[in-house]
Protein backbone atom coordinates (compact mmCIF):
# COMPACT_ATOMS: atom_id res chain seq x y z
CA UNK A 1 0.00 0.00 0.00
CA UNK A 2 1.32 3.45 -0.97
CA UNK A 3 1.83 6.17 1.61
CA UNK A 4 -0.28 9.37 1.53
CA UNK A 5 2.60 11.61 0.39
CA UNK A 6 3.04 9.41 -2.68
CA UNK A 7 -0.50 10.36 -3.71
CA UNK A 8 -0.32 14.03 -2.72
CA UNK A 9 2.15 14.91 -5.48
CA UNK A 10 -0.53 13.95 -7.97
CA UNK A 11 -3.50 15.75 -6.46
CA UNK A 12 -3.16 18.78 -8.75
CA UNK A 13 -3.04 16.53 -11.82
CA UNK A 14 -5.99 14.63 -10.40
CA UNK A 15 -8.04 17.80 -9.95
CA UNK A 16 -7.13 19.00 -13.44
CA UNK A 17 -8.23 15.63 -14.83
CA UNK A 18 -4.75 15.07 -16.27
CA UNK A 19 -4.13 11.57 -14.91
CA UNK A 20 -4.56 8.38 -16.89
CA UNK A 21 -7.77 6.58 -15.87
CA UNK A 22 -5.95 3.85 -13.93
CA UNK A 23 -4.14 6.40 -11.73
CA UNK A 24 -7.32 8.40 -11.41
CA UNK A 25 -9.16 5.38 -10.05
CA UNK A 26 -6.28 4.58 -7.73
CA UNK A 27 -6.42 8.05 -6.16
CA UNK A 28 -10.20 7.96 -5.91
CA UNK A 29 -9.95 4.65 -4.11
CA UNK A 30 -7.34 6.03 -1.73
CA UNK A 31 -9.43 9.13 -0.98
CA UNK A 32 -12.45 7.08 -0.09
CA UNK A 33 -10.49 5.59 2.79
CA UNK A 34 -8.26 8.52 3.84
CA UNK A 35 -9.72 11.57 5.55
CA UNK A 36 -6.40 13.46 5.62
CA UNK A 37 -5.92 13.19 1.86
CA UNK A 38 -9.55 14.05 1.17
CA UNK A 39 -9.01 17.19 3.24
CA UNK A 40 -5.81 17.97 1.32
CA UNK A 41 -7.55 17.54 -2.04
CA UNK A 42 -10.35 19.80 -0.93
CA UNK A 43 -7.93 22.46 0.28
CA UNK A 44 -6.15 22.38 -3.06
CA UNK A 45 -9.46 22.61 -4.95
CA UNK A 46 -10.51 25.65 -2.91
CA UNK A 47 -7.14 27.25 -3.42
CA UNK A 48 -7.35 26.80 -7.20
CA UNK A 49 -10.84 28.30 -7.23
CA UNK A 50 -9.71 31.27 -5.15
CA UNK A 51 -6.92 31.96 -7.62
CA UNK A 52 -9.42 31.89 -10.46
CA UNK A 53 -11.65 34.32 -8.62
CA UNK A 54 -8.74 36.58 -7.80
CA UNK A 55 -7.93 36.91 -11.48
CA UNK A 56 -11.47 37.41 -12.65
CA UNK A 57 -12.09 40.56 -14.65
CA UNK A 58 -15.68 41.27 -15.47
CA UNK A 59 -16.46 44.44 -17.30
CA UNK A 60 -19.84 45.82 -18.41
CA UNK A 61 -20.87 45.97 -22.05
CA UNK A 62 -19.92 49.70 -22.30
CA UNK A 63 -16.34 48.77 -21.65
CA UNK A 64 -16.39 46.24 -24.50
CA UNK A 65 -18.01 48.78 -26.83
CA UNK A 66 -15.14 51.17 -26.12
CA UNK A 67 -12.68 48.31 -26.45
CA UNK A 68 -13.98 47.40 -29.92
CA UNK A 69 -14.09 51.06 -31.00
CA UNK A 70 -10.44 51.47 -30.04
CA UNK A 71 -9.60 48.24 -31.81
CA UNK A 72 -11.31 49.46 -34.98
CA UNK A 73 -9.28 52.68 -34.79
CA UNK A 74 -6.03 50.81 -34.40
CA UNK A 75 -6.95 48.42 -37.21
CA UNK A 76 -7.72 51.28 -39.59
CA UNK A 77 -4.38 52.87 -38.73
CA UNK A 78 -2.44 49.61 -39.22
CA UNK A 79 -4.29 48.86 -42.43
CA UNK A 80 -3.37 52.25 -43.86
CA UNK A 81 0.23 51.71 -42.83
CA UNK A 82 0.23 48.28 -44.47
CA UNK A 83 -1.33 49.68 -47.67
CA UNK A 84 1.44 52.22 -48.04
CA UNK A 85 4.21 50.08 -46.69
CA UNK A 86 5.67 49.88 -50.21
CA UNK A 87 6.48 53.60 -50.11
CA UNK A 88 9.60 53.41 -47.97
CA UNK A 89 10.78 50.56 -50.20
CA UNK A 90 10.43 52.83 -53.20
CA UNK A 91 12.67 55.43 -51.57
CA UNK A 92 15.84 53.40 -52.22
CA UNK A 93 15.55 53.18 -56.03
CA UNK A 94 14.36 56.80 -56.18
CA UNK A 95 17.36 57.89 -54.11
CA UNK A 96 19.66 55.88 -56.37
CA UNK A 97 18.24 57.46 -59.53
CA UNK A 98 18.46 60.94 -58.01
CA UNK A 99 22.06 60.49 -56.89
CA UNK A 100 23.02 59.08 -60.29
CA UNK A 101 21.40 62.15 -61.88
CA UNK A 102 23.19 64.47 -59.49
CA UNK A 103 26.52 62.79 -60.24
CA UNK A 104 25.90 63.12 -63.96
CA UNK A 105 25.12 66.82 -63.63
CA UNK A 106 28.19 67.42 -61.46
CA UNK A 107 30.38 65.69 -63.99
CA UNK A 108 28.86 67.77 -66.77
CA UNK A 109 29.64 70.93 -64.86
CA UNK A 110 33.18 69.78 -64.14
CA UNK A 111 33.89 68.99 -67.78
CA UNK A 112 32.20 72.05 -69.26
CA UNK A 113 34.97 74.75 -68.79
CA UNK A 114 37.39 72.69 -70.85
CA UNK A 115 34.84 72.03 -73.52
CA UNK A 116 33.77 75.67 -73.42
CA UNK A 117 37.27 76.99 -73.98
CA UNK A 118 37.74 74.54 -76.83
CA UNK A 119 34.54 75.62 -78.47
CA UNK A 120 35.33 79.31 -77.93
CA UNK A 121 38.71 78.82 -79.55
CA UNK A 122 37.14 77.09 -82.49
CA UNK A 123 34.60 79.84 -82.86
CA UNK A 124 37.02 82.88 -82.77
CA UNK A 125 40.01 81.59 -84.75
CA UNK A 126 39.32 81.30 -88.50
CA UNK A 127 39.79 77.85 -89.92
CA UNK A 128 42.65 78.70 -92.28
CA UNK A 129 44.68 80.27 -89.51
CA UNK A 130 44.01 77.35 -87.23
CA UNK A 131 45.17 74.98 -89.97
CA UNK A 132 48.29 77.02 -90.44
CA UNK A 133 48.93 77.03 -86.72
CA UNK A 134 48.44 73.33 -86.44
CA UNK A 135 50.64 72.60 -89.51
CA UNK A 136 53.24 75.18 -88.71
CA UNK A 137 56.06 72.74 -88.60
CA UNK A 138 55.13 71.24 -91.93
CA UNK A 139 54.88 74.69 -93.45
CA UNK A 140 58.28 75.66 -92.12
CA UNK A 141 59.77 72.58 -93.70
CA UNK A 142 58.01 73.43 -96.95
CA UNK A 143 59.37 76.98 -96.98
CA UNK A 144 62.84 75.62 -96.35
CA UNK A 145 62.46 73.40 -99.38
CA UNK A 146 61.26 76.35 -101.43
CA UNK A 147 64.29 78.35 -100.38
CA UNK A 148 66.56 75.50 -101.42
CA UNK A 149 64.95 75.48 -104.86
CA UNK A 150 65.55 79.21 -105.12
CA UNK A 151 69.18 78.72 -104.19
CA UNK A 152 69.57 76.12 -106.87
CA UNK A 153 68.00 78.42 -109.47
CA UNK A 154 70.27 81.40 -108.60
CA UNK A 155 73.56 81.28 -110.69
CA UNK A 156 76.56 80.80 -108.45
CA UNK A 157 80.04 82.44 -108.88
CA UNK A 158 82.28 81.24 -111.86
CA UNK A 159 85.24 78.97 -111.42
CA UNK A 160 87.64 81.89 -111.96
CA UNK A 161 85.88 84.03 -109.50
CA UNK A 162 86.07 81.25 -106.92
CA UNK A 163 89.86 80.90 -107.49
CA UNK A 164 90.50 84.65 -107.18
CA UNK A 165 88.75 84.53 -103.91
CA UNK A 166 91.42 85.48 -101.35
CA UNK A 167 90.27 82.62 -99.06
CA UNK B 1 -23.35 28.16 -33.71
CA UNK B 2 -20.85 28.88 -36.45
CA UNK B 3 -17.41 27.55 -35.58
CA UNK B 4 -14.44 29.87 -35.12
CA UNK B 5 -12.72 28.32 -38.11
CA UNK B 6 -15.78 28.90 -40.31
CA UNK B 7 -15.92 32.54 -39.18
CA UNK B 8 -12.27 32.99 -40.04
CA UNK B 9 -12.85 31.41 -43.45
CA UNK B 10 -15.73 33.84 -44.04
CA UNK B 11 -13.51 36.73 -43.01
CA UNK B 12 -10.80 35.57 -45.41
CA UNK B 13 -13.39 35.75 -48.17
CA UNK B 14 -14.02 39.39 -47.29
CA UNK B 15 -16.79 39.21 -44.69
CA UNK B 16 -15.80 41.86 -42.15
CA UNK B 17 -18.70 41.03 -39.82
CA UNK B 18 -17.23 37.55 -39.33
CA UNK B 19 -14.13 39.17 -37.86
CA UNK B 20 -16.36 41.27 -35.61
CA UNK B 21 -18.02 38.11 -34.34
CA UNK B 22 -14.65 36.55 -33.57
CA UNK B 23 -13.68 39.65 -31.59
CA UNK B 24 -16.90 39.54 -29.58
CA UNK B 25 -16.41 35.85 -28.93
CA UNK B 26 -12.82 36.17 -27.74
CA UNK B 27 -12.45 39.72 -26.36
CA UNK B 28 -13.02 38.73 -22.73
CA UNK B 29 -10.72 35.71 -22.86
CA UNK B 30 -8.02 37.66 -24.70
CA UNK B 31 -8.23 40.49 -22.20
CA UNK B 32 -8.23 38.01 -19.30
CA UNK B 33 -5.14 36.12 -20.45
CA UNK B 34 -3.15 39.27 -21.14
CA UNK B 35 -4.23 40.88 -17.87
CA UNK B 36 -3.24 37.81 -15.89
CA UNK B 37 0.06 37.52 -17.74
CA UNK B 38 1.00 41.21 -17.49
CA UNK B 39 -0.78 42.41 -14.36
CA UNK B 40 -1.79 45.72 -15.90
CA UNK B 41 -5.20 46.63 -17.29
CA UNK B 42 -3.76 49.15 -19.75
CA UNK B 43 -1.13 46.72 -21.07
CA UNK B 44 -3.82 44.02 -21.25
CA UNK B 45 -5.94 46.22 -23.48
CA UNK B 46 -3.03 47.10 -25.77
CA UNK B 47 -1.67 43.59 -26.09
CA UNK B 48 -5.02 41.82 -26.48
CA UNK B 49 -5.97 44.29 -29.22
CA UNK B 50 -2.61 43.70 -30.85
CA UNK B 51 -3.54 40.00 -30.87
CA UNK B 52 -6.74 40.75 -32.79
CA UNK B 53 -4.81 43.00 -35.18
CA UNK B 54 -2.41 40.11 -35.89
CA UNK B 55 -5.39 37.88 -36.66
CA UNK B 56 -6.86 40.53 -38.96
CA UNK B 57 -3.67 41.18 -40.89
CA UNK B 58 -2.39 37.61 -40.84
CA UNK B 59 -5.59 35.61 -41.36
CA UNK B 60 -4.15 34.22 -44.59
CA UNK B 61 -1.38 32.50 -42.65
CA UNK B 62 -3.90 30.41 -40.71
CA UNK B 63 -3.84 27.10 -42.58
CA UNK B 64 -6.57 25.46 -40.57
CA UNK B 65 -4.51 22.49 -39.36
CA UNK B 66 -5.20 23.52 -35.74
CA UNK B 67 -8.10 25.06 -33.90
CA UNK B 68 -8.53 28.82 -34.21
CA UNK B 69 -8.21 29.35 -30.46
CA UNK B 70 -4.89 27.43 -30.37
CA UNK B 71 -3.54 29.78 -33.02
CA UNK B 72 -5.01 32.88 -31.39
CA UNK B 73 -3.83 31.99 -27.88
CA UNK B 74 -0.36 31.31 -29.28
CA UNK B 75 -0.35 34.83 -30.75
CA UNK B 76 -1.46 36.27 -27.40
CA UNK B 77 0.99 34.30 -25.27
CA UNK B 78 3.88 35.14 -27.60
CA UNK B 79 2.96 38.82 -27.50
CA UNK B 80 2.89 38.68 -23.69
CA UNK B 81 6.22 36.83 -23.51
CA UNK B 82 7.81 39.37 -25.89
CA UNK B 83 6.35 42.23 -23.88
CA UNK B 84 7.70 40.81 -20.60
CA UNK B 85 11.10 40.18 -22.20
CA UNK B 86 11.29 43.75 -23.48
CA UNK B 87 10.26 45.08 -20.09
CA UNK B 88 12.88 43.06 -18.29
CA UNK B 89 15.50 44.16 -20.84
CA UNK B 90 14.57 47.75 -20.17
CA UNK B 91 15.00 46.99 -16.48
CA UNK B 92 11.51 47.99 -15.56
CA UNK B 93 9.27 46.19 -13.12
CA UNK B 94 7.91 43.10 -14.80
CA UNK B 95 4.49 43.29 -13.20
CA UNK B 96 3.30 46.81 -12.47
CA UNK B 97 1.01 45.58 -9.72
CA UNK B 98 3.93 43.96 -7.99
CA UNK B 99 5.83 47.23 -8.13
CA UNK B 100 2.88 49.23 -6.97
CA UNK B 101 2.25 47.16 -3.92
CA UNK B 102 5.72 45.92 -3.10
CA UNK B 103 7.07 47.17 0.20
CA UNK B 104 10.55 45.78 -0.43
CA UNK B 105 12.07 49.06 -1.45
CA UNK B 106 10.85 51.90 0.74
CA UNK B 107 12.75 54.38 -1.41
CA UNK B 108 10.44 53.77 -4.33
CA UNK B 109 7.22 55.67 -4.50
CA UNK B 110 4.39 53.38 -3.51
CA UNK B 111 0.89 54.05 -4.69
CA UNK B 112 -1.68 53.80 -2.01
CA UNK B 113 -3.81 50.72 -1.52
CA UNK B 114 -6.85 50.33 -3.75
CA UNK B 115 -5.17 51.39 -6.99
CA UNK B 116 -6.43 48.30 -8.80
CA UNK B 117 -9.96 49.10 -7.81
CA UNK B 118 -9.58 52.75 -8.82
CA UNK B 119 -8.35 51.68 -12.24
CA UNK B 120 -11.55 49.69 -12.60
CA UNK B 121 -13.61 52.69 -11.55
CA UNK B 122 -11.80 55.07 -13.88
CA UNK B 123 -12.72 52.78 -16.70
CA UNK B 124 -16.34 53.08 -15.75
CA UNK B 125 -16.83 49.70 -14.19
CA UNK B 126 -16.49 48.35 -10.73
CA UNK B 127 -14.92 45.09 -9.75
CA UNK B 128 -17.82 42.73 -8.99
CA UNK B 129 -15.98 41.46 -5.95
CA UNK B 130 -14.67 44.74 -4.73
CA UNK B 131 -13.72 43.87 -1.23
CA UNK B 132 -10.59 44.47 0.75
CA UNK B 133 -9.82 40.76 0.87
CA UNK B 134 -10.18 40.52 -2.90
CA UNK B 135 -7.81 43.40 -3.41
CA UNK B 136 -5.31 41.77 -1.10
CA UNK B 137 -5.67 38.47 -2.93
CA UNK B 138 -5.06 40.10 -6.30
CA UNK B 139 -2.05 41.96 -4.96
CA UNK B 140 -0.58 38.79 -3.48
CA UNK B 141 -1.39 36.83 -6.61
CA UNK B 142 0.43 39.16 -8.95
CA UNK B 143 3.34 39.37 -6.60
CA UNK B 144 3.58 35.58 -6.45
CA UNK B 145 3.14 35.28 -10.21
CA UNK B 146 5.91 37.77 -10.88
CA UNK B 147 8.31 35.39 -9.19
CA UNK B 148 7.51 32.60 -11.66
CA UNK B 149 9.22 32.33 -15.01
CA UNK B 150 7.06 33.77 -17.84
CA UNK B 151 6.50 30.27 -19.27
CA UNK B 152 5.45 28.84 -15.91
CA UNK B 153 3.10 31.76 -15.54
CA UNK B 154 1.61 31.19 -18.99
CA UNK B 155 1.12 27.47 -18.36
CA UNK B 156 -0.50 28.03 -14.98
CA UNK B 157 -2.85 30.75 -16.24
CA UNK B 158 -3.95 28.78 -19.29
CA UNK B 159 -4.52 25.63 -17.25
CA UNK B 160 -5.97 26.99 -14.04
CA UNK B 161 -7.85 30.05 -15.23
CA UNK B 162 -8.80 29.13 -18.79
CA UNK B 163 -9.32 25.38 -18.53
CA UNK B 164 -7.04 24.43 -21.38
CA UNK B 165 -5.64 20.90 -21.27
CA UNK B 166 -1.89 20.32 -21.04
CA UNK B 167 -2.09 18.94 -24.58
CA UNK B 168 -3.63 22.19 -25.84
CA UNK B 169 -1.10 24.27 -23.91
CA UNK B 170 1.71 22.20 -25.41
CA UNK B 171 0.34 23.01 -28.87
CA UNK B 172 0.09 26.71 -28.01
CA UNK B 173 3.61 26.93 -26.61
CA UNK B 174 4.98 24.54 -29.25
CA UNK B 175 6.51 22.28 -26.63
CA UNK B 176 5.96 18.79 -25.25
CA UNK B 177 3.20 17.83 -22.86
CA UNK B 178 5.84 16.67 -20.39
CA UNK B 179 7.43 20.13 -20.33
CA UNK B 180 4.02 21.72 -19.80
CA UNK B 181 3.29 19.41 -16.87
CA UNK B 182 6.68 20.17 -15.34
CA UNK B 183 6.04 23.91 -15.64
CA UNK B 184 2.52 23.52 -14.27
CA UNK B 185 3.34 21.51 -11.18
CA UNK B 186 6.38 23.64 -10.36
CA UNK B 187 4.21 26.73 -10.68
CA UNK B 188 1.53 25.26 -8.40
CA UNK B 189 4.10 24.25 -5.81
CA UNK B 190 5.71 27.71 -5.85
CA UNK B 191 2.39 29.55 -5.77
CA UNK B 192 1.00 27.42 -2.96
CA UNK B 193 4.11 28.06 -0.92
CA UNK B 194 3.79 31.81 -1.47
CA UNK B 195 0.03 31.93 -1.08
CA UNK B 196 -0.25 29.54 1.82
CA UNK B 197 -2.53 31.92 3.71
CA UNK B 198 -5.22 31.26 1.09
CA UNK B 199 -4.82 27.52 1.48
CA UNK B 200 -7.81 26.97 3.68
CA UNK B 201 -9.61 23.75 4.40
CA UNK B 202 -13.07 22.69 3.47
CA UNK B 203 -14.63 19.37 3.21
CA UNK B 204 -16.87 18.56 0.32
CA UNK B 205 -15.16 15.32 -0.67
CA UNK B 206 -13.27 14.35 -3.81
CA UNK B 207 -16.46 14.73 -5.86
CA UNK B 208 -15.77 18.47 -5.71
CA UNK B 209 -13.21 18.05 -8.50
CA UNK B 210 -13.61 20.50 -11.30
CA UNK B 211 -15.39 19.01 -14.28
CA UNK B 212 -13.70 19.53 -17.64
Amino acid sequence: MKRCDQYRDRFAAYLYGELPSAEDLEILEHLSGCDACTEAVERLRNWMEKIRQGFRVEAPSEFWNTYRRRLRGRLAEKWERKRFSWRPALLVPVALVLSAGALFLLREQFDSPRRFSESRRQETVPGEILDVALNLEVLEQLSMLERMDELEETPGPSEGERRTDPR
Amino acid sequence: MVSDEALLAQFKEGDQTAFGQLVERYQQRAYGITYQMLGSLQDAEDISQEGFIRVYLGAESFRGDSKFYTWFYRILVNLCLDFLRQKSVRGRTVLPFWGWFSKKDPGESQPEEGVAERVHEERGWADPERTLSNERLRRDLFKALSELSPKQRAVFILRNNHDLSTQEIAAILKTSEGTVKTHLFRAIRALRARLSSYDEGGRTGPEGRRTE
